[in-house]
C-alpha cells in the first residue's frame, strides 16, 4: 500500500469508467464496506468501486473527507481551536449545500451510499426523498419515483378504504 | 395516458433501496396510505421483517398522562419535538381513558388496565383488543391477583409474551398474545442486597418500567429506599432471571434507560440530574458520564422541583417541572450536556401531568390475535379511543 506525508497511509479508489483517486485509508474507511475489505485484508493497492462512476466517487469522496474525524493518530486534535458545538454547526451547512444538487445526482448519491455503507451520507441523500414521499398525494409519489400505479381502480379504492384515517 | 415529466428511467433509484433505504424510515400513517402507490410498495410494506425494522427507526416517544378538568378519565399524549408549538408538541395517543395504569410499551403495542379487564391497543394502526389474562390456580387466600411485570417479543419464535406476576407468590407466569394457558417459571431467588420485606413485595412495572436492552428486560427494584439495589435481569430468549449491579449511588428518584446503545441509569437529586452508563456490561462496571445542574440552566419562570424526566433522542432529556404556585406545569427540554433547548407551558386547564416511564414507538404491526377480533367484533367497546 502506498504511503504518503507524516506516515498517512494512502490507498488508491478506482471508478469503473477508469478514474482513480488517492485518498488516505481514514477517509476511506468511513465507507463501512471499504473498512471490512481492508479489515479482512481484501483490498490489494487499488479498490474498484463498481458502479459508482467517477463524478460520483468523487463527491462520495469529498464527503468523507469533510466528515472523518479530525483526531489523528499523532493525538493532536484539528479541533482543538474550535468549539465541538461550533463543529458541528459548521458541518451542518456545508451539509446543506452539499446537498443542492439535481435529482438524478441525488439518486445516484443515495446508491452510492447504500452501496459504501456510509450512514451519515445516506441519511443526508435520503431525507429529501423521505420528505418528498410525506408530504405529496400519491400521484405526485409516483411520478417522483417514476413508480407505475399497477391497481385496478376498484383495487386501489379498496386498499384506500382500508386505511381510510391515513389519507385525512 | 399520463405523460410524466421527466426523461429517463436510468436516473430512477431500483426498488430494493426505495423500500429498504427511504420507505422504511416513514411513519406508520405515511406507509399505510403508500400502500396505495402499486402493489410492489403494499406487499414489500407488509412483511414482518420490514414492519419490525421500521418499527425500530421510529424515534422513541416518552409517553406522558394528563387529567383534564371536567373531563372523565386521562389521556395518554407522547411528546414529539419535530412539531412546533407546546400544544403540537403533545400529540395524544389515547384519549379519555378510563383508567390511569399503562402497564407496558413494546413495538407499538401498549398494554393498559381498566377495571377488570387488561387491554392491548396499537394507536397507529387504531386496533385494541381484550388480552386474556393467565388462567392461575387458586391460592388458599383465594384467587391471588395477578399483574404484569414485562412485555416483550420472544426470541426465536418472534412471538410478543407478557410476563405476569402474581401477588404473595414466587412464580411468574409466560403467557403469549392469543394464548390463556401459561407456562409456570420460578421468580428469581431475591438479591441478597435486599431488605427481607422485599424479598415477597410487590413489584410493579408501573413504577419501575422495564428496560429491553440486549435481548433482557431489566428493571430497578426497591426504587424507593436510600441504599443501593440491584437490577433484575429476565432472558427474554431463555426465560430465565438473574441480578445485577446497580450504579451503587441511588438518589430519590432513579430510572433506567437505554442511551446510546448502553444501559444507562439517570438519577435525580433536587436540581441536579446525573446519568451513568453501563461502560461494561459482562463486568457490570458503571460510570458516572453526565451531570446536569438545572438551577445553572437559566430558565423562566423558575421552577421549585422537578417529578420526572424521560430521554429522547438518545441525547436529550425532558424534565417536568413544577412552579410554587398552583400555575401550569412546564416541560424543560435539555440536552445531557446541559444545553437549554426548550421550556413548554402546559395548556392552560390541564393539571397534573405525569411521566409514565413507558416509552412508545410506532408501528404498523397488527395484532398479533387480531383475527380472533376482525369479525366477531369486540363484545365489549374498548373504554377509550385511540389514534395519532
Amino acid at each position: 500500500m502506498a504511503t504518503r506525508e507524516a506516515g498517512k497511509k494512502m490507498i488508491m479508489l478506482k471508478s469503473p469508467d477508469g478514474m482513480e483517486f488517492e485518498v488516505e485509508e481514514a477517509v476511506a474507511m468511513e465507507s463501512q464496506t471499504i473498512r471490512k475489505m481492508i479489515e479482512d485484508d481484501c483490498a490489494d493497492t487499488a479498490i474498484l468501486i463498481p458502479n459508482i462512476n467517477s463524478k460520483i466517487l468523487s463527491r462520495v469522496i469529498e464527503y468523507c473527507n469533510k466528515h472523518v474525524p479530525t483526531t489523528g493518530a499523532t493525538g493532536a486534535a484539528a479541533s482543538d481551536t474550535v468549539a465541538p458545538a461550533a463543529l458541528a454547526e459548521d458541518l451542518k451547512i456545508w451539509d446543506a449545500e452539499f446537498i443542492k444538487v439535481n435529482r438524478a445526482t441525488r439518486f445516484d448519491l443515495i446508491q452510492a451510499a447504500s452501496y459504501l455503507n456510509i450512514k451519515g451520507l445516506l441519511d443526508l441523500t435520503s431525507q429529501t426523498t423521505i420528505d418528498t414521499i410525506s408530504d405529496n398525494s400519491l400521484e405526485e409519489i409516483r411520478s417522483f419515483l417514476s413508480t407505475k400505479n399497477d391497481y385496478l381502480p376498484e383495487e386501489e379504492q379498496t386498499i384506500r378504504r382500508e386505511n381510510q384515517w391515513a389519507f385525512q | 395516458m399520463m405523460k410524466r415529466s421527466h426523461t429517463t428511467v436510468l436516473d430512477d433509484l431500483p426498488e430494493w433501496i426505495v423500500i429498504e433505504e427511504i420507505l422504511v424510515w416513514l411513519p406508520p400513517k405515511d406507509l399505510f396510505r403508500c400502500r396505495a402507490v402499486c402493489k410492489l410498495w403494499r406487499s414489500a410494506t407488509s412483511t414482518d421483517k420490514f414492519m419490525l425494522d421500521n418499527c425500530r427507526r421510529q424515534p422513541l416517544l416518552p409517553v406522558i398522562t394528563q387529567d383534564i378538568p371536567g373531563q372523565e378519565g386521562v389521556r395518554f399524549v407522547v411528546f414529539r419535538d419535530k412539531s412546533v408549538g407546546a400544544d403540537q408538541k403533545l400529540c395524544p395517543i389515547i384519549q379519555h381513558s378510563k383508567f390511569h395504569n399503562l402497564l407496558g410499551a413494546c413495538d407499538g403495542f401498549l398494554i393498559l388496565f381498566s377495571e377488570s379487564d387488561f387491554w392491548i391497543c396499537n394507536p397507529a394502526t387504531r386496533k385494541c383488543a381484550i388480552l386474556p389474562q393467565p388462567r392461575v390456580p387458586s391460592s388458599s387466600a383465594g384467587v391471588p391477583r395477578i399483574y404484569i411485570a414485562g412485555f416483550y417479543q420472544h426470541q426465536p419464535s418472534g412471538e410478543y409474551r407478557v410476563l405476569w406476576f402474581s401477588r404473595g407468590c414466587l412464580c411468574g407466569y409466560v403467557l403469549r398474545f392469543g394464548s390463556d394457558k401459561p407456562r409456570i417459571i420460578s421468580r428469581p431467588s431475591v438479591s441478597s442486597r435486599l431488605p427481607e420485606f422485599w424479598h415477597q413485595g410487590e413489584f410493579d412495572s408501573c413504577y419501575s418500567s422495564q428496560v429491553n436492552h440486549r435481548g433482557s428486560l431489566h428493571w430497578l427494584t426497591g426504587i424507593y429506599m436510600e441504599t443501593a439495589v440491584d437490577i433484575m435481569v429476565f432472558d427474554t430468549v431463555t426465560e430465565t432471571f438473574r441480578w445485577m449491579r446497580s450504579p451503587g449511588r441511588l438518589g430519590r428518584r432513579v430510572s433506567l434507560l437505554e442511551m446510546d446503545n448502553k444501559l444507562a441509569s439517570c438519577i435525580d437529586n433536587d436540581a441536579s440530574i446525573e446519568i451513568w452508563v453501563m461502560q461494561d456490561y459482562e463486568a457490570e462496571v458503571w460510570a458516572l458520564k453526565y451531570r446536569i445542574n438545572l438551577l445553572a440552566m437559566n430558565t423562566s419562570p423558575q421552577f421549585k422541583y422537578i417529578s420526572k424526566m424521560a430521554l429522547l433522542n438518545q441525547r436529550e432529556l425532558l424534565i417536568c417541572c413544577h412552579t410554587p404556585s398552583v400555575g401550569p406545569d412546564y416541560l424543560l427540554h435539555c440536552d445531557t450536556d446541559g444545553k437549554f433547548l426548550g421550556y413548554y407551558e402546559m395548556k392552560e386547564g390541564t393539571y397534573s401531568t405525569y411521566f409514565t416511564n413507558q416509552y412508545f414507538q410506532e408501528s404498523m404491526i397488527p395484532l398479533p390475535f387480531c383475527e380472533m377480533q376482525e369479525e366477531g367484533g369486540v363484545d365489549k367497546e374498548p373504554p377509550f379511543f385511540i389514534g395519532l
